[in-house]
């Protein structure tokens, strides 16, 4: 055997090693969430809020539609400014200093821990904000949490539009169609499964996010409501829920049950661990069926 | 063409049709349309609600700001929050109390800041506190106690408090040896894993700060982590809540022999839940260490709601039901004591 296959065997067994790994860890840590979390998962746990059971835990209805609306809406807000900008970085704008100072501090919010955004979401959003938000709300955390992904989706949607082919978009244009056609019709069709995959990755930002919502949205034992009452103090004399009102959201509520072990069964942080698991992936399953006609190339 | 190869055209359409929607239009018409959606829902929602209230109790307004109340802060103290807030939205429909954590800090400064009704504390504000948010008003709804436990091989014995003072520092049982019974041998120190109050107050007591506590002692997660460890290590010591160590097997609660700063010995068989209750209430360290006498921490403590100046009628009346003789069971399910037990 001559070296060169044996450098070709060694980084080929390196690298499947590397994938058994990766492979068993990932097996090893759901295995032992479900397992773990097999003791309290019941049809029960999932569709009851905290405030309908005596005593602590018991039910994560409240957390799941709180991580639910948190990393729906903050998805929805944070995708048509991060598609925007990306378009204006990489269609509209002269390259030039002021685009890459602008895509460096991107890089930077993209980096921000995410405590410093929580903290900066409580003393804005929260207490200066007070009267439009309401305080701990699902409001703020949703802003709070657009300001977090918001690099994550903006990235992988610059990303997204640098793949697409230059002769389709001069096609396009020897064909007579102006620059927004162009963009409308090509560019972002095209574009659409990495902007996808940005969205996707936001949601789970969103959904996994925990010291961000517990700063801006606090913590709820109940389900969110739908309706409007008067309330002094706030924007126009009223309080609209359940946007002005507290959410609640699944990875506080893993934590509660390491919070109080004398309180709430372990199991039942495992059972809302394995809920986020699947409704991460519900989210994206869904995501991608919804936005994959559109797609071309 | 008949109607039902219209219909299935229709459907086939819907989903053989290739044309592409922009992104941007799709998310911003998606947007509006949950938008308006939640806004409608919710306005009728509203106007039902508001009517419905209107009808059942016409005495009371129907105002978000007179039926809620959102409480934050002590961890320790979260607990009974929710047992209480439960208890309480029972006897009083519509009413919706929403409790936090965060920790005592946080307690002091959000109720100061406002951004809560209730702040929630496992100890009096300090003054650097009080200095920076004069309006805060402490209501005190229950006590607590640490307690230093030992596993079931060893009797109980009046532990020196400056022995367990190095021995806690320097992460070394055997630091311990005055009033230890013959034979016995202490193997395994134990302390808390995370941050707690509880920890807090046993080191002030001891006279070291929470971080001076040597990190090679073994640290087991909230009250019922540590009692489960001295439980299962016969020569073991530990501290916890007394309401956890009340009653529990395999384990005994040890006196406390201060004769190095206070110069009180504590006898074992002395600490009992009246003399914890005693000393909360009086502030009467005959029996029991308190925080309040000769400057020296304790190893007792208040467990306090705090508003932003004089509570509404909405708090106050919570607050009531918090220090009311009704409330005392769900103080004893975390392992405090009411503030009716003792004041």
């Amino acid at each position: 055997m001559n070296k060169r296959t044996l450098e070709g065997h060694t980084f080929k067994a390196i690298s499947y090693l590397a994938a058994a790994i990766t492979l068993l860890a990932l097996i090893g840590i759901l295995g032992r969430i479900t397992l773990e979390a097999l003791p309290s998962l019941s049809l029960y746990f999932i569709i009851t809020p905290e405030s309908k059971v005596p005593g602590l835990g018991g039910g994560i209805a409240n957390a799941i539609a709180g991580t639910l609306l948190l990393s729906l809406l903050s998805t929805a807000l944070a995708t048509p400014l991060a598609v925007g900008t990306a378009i204006y970085l990489k269609r509209y704008a002269k390259p030039g200093t002021l685009v890459r100072t602008f895509g460096f501090l991107l890089d930077v919010l993209a980096g921000t821990p995410s405590i410093v955004l929580g903290i900066f979401g409580l003393l804005f959003l929260v207490y200066y904000l007070k009267f439009v938000t309401g305080g701990f709300s699902l409001i703020a955390g949703t802003i709070a949490l657009t300001i977090l992904i918001l690099p994550v989706i903006e990235r992988a949607a610059e990303g997204a539009i640098d793949t697409v082919p230059a002769e389709l978009e001069e096609a396009s244009y020897a064909l007579g169609a102006t620059k927004w056609g162009t963009v409308r019709r090509i560019t972002l069709p095209f574009a659409l499964t990495g902007i996808l995959t940005g969205m996707v990755l936001g949601i789970g930002r969103a959904a996994e996010e925990s010291a961000v919502v517990i700063l801006t949205a606090g913590y709820t034992q109940f389900l969110p409501e739908f309706k409007v009452l008067p309330r002094e103090g706030f924007l126009f004399g009223m309080k609209i829920y359940p946007f002005q009102d507290l959410a609640a959201a699944l990875p506080i509520t893993v934590y509660r049950s390491f919070e109080f072990p004398h309180l709430i069964p372990a199991s039942n942080g495992f059972a809302a661990a394995f809920v986020l698991i699947v409704v991460v992936m519900l989210i994206n399953a869904a995501t991608r069926m919804l936005l994959w006609r559109s797609r071309i190339g | 063409m008949n109607i039902g190869t219209r219909i299935n055209d229709m459907f086939k359409g819907m989903w053989e049709d290739t044309r592409a929607v922009s992104p941007i239009v799709a998310t911003l018409v998606l947007v509006v349309v949950a938008i308006t959606g939640a806004a409608a829902v919710g306005t009728i929602m509203g106007t039902f609600s508001s009517d419905v209230s209107e009808q059942s109790n016409t005495g009371e307004l129907a105002s978000a700001s007179s039926t809620e109340i959102l409480i934050a802060g002590s961890t320790t103290v979260q607990p009974v929050s929710e047992l209480l807030a439960e208890a309480y939205m029972d006897e009083h429909q519509g009413v919706k109390i929403t409790v936090q954590g965060g920790g005592s800090g946080a307690g002091v400064s959000s109720a100061g800041m406002g951004i809560v009704d209730i702040g929630a504390a496992s100890r009096d504000p300090k003054d650097a506190e009080l200095g920076k948010y004069p309006k805060i008003k402490t209501h005190q709804i229950g006590g607590s106690a640490v307690v230093v436990i030992a596993g079931k091989d060893i009797t109980a014995f009046n532990i020196d408090r400056e022995e367990l003072k190095t021995a806690y520092q320097d992460g070394d049982p055997d630091k311990i040896t005055t009033n230890l019974p013959a034979n016995a041998s202490i193997g395994t120190l134990y302390q808390r894993a995370e941050a707690s109050g509880t920890e807090e107050t046993f080191a002030k007591w001891l006279g070291l700060t929470e971080d001076k506590i040597n990190s090679s002692i073994e640290g087991a997660t909230g009250n019922a982590g540590v009692l489960a460890a001295v439980q299962g290590a016969g020569d073991s010591i530990g501290f916890v809540d007394y309401g956890f160590a009340d009653g529990a097997s395999d384990i005994v609660i040890l006196g406390i022999s201060d004769t190095g700063r206070s110069g009180k010995e504590y006898k074992a068989a002395d600490v009992t839940k009246k003399n914890i209750k005693t000393a909360l209430k009086k502030n009467d360290d005959g029996k029991y260490p308190t925080g309040k006498v000769d400057g020296v921490d304790g190893l007792t403590r208040p467990l306090n709601y705090m508003t932003n100046g004089d509570p509404s009628s909405m708090e106050q009346a919570f607050i009531t039901f918090a220090q009311s003789p009704g409330a005392t069971s769900y103080f004893e399910q975390c392992g405090y004591f009411a503030v009716t037990e003792f004041a």
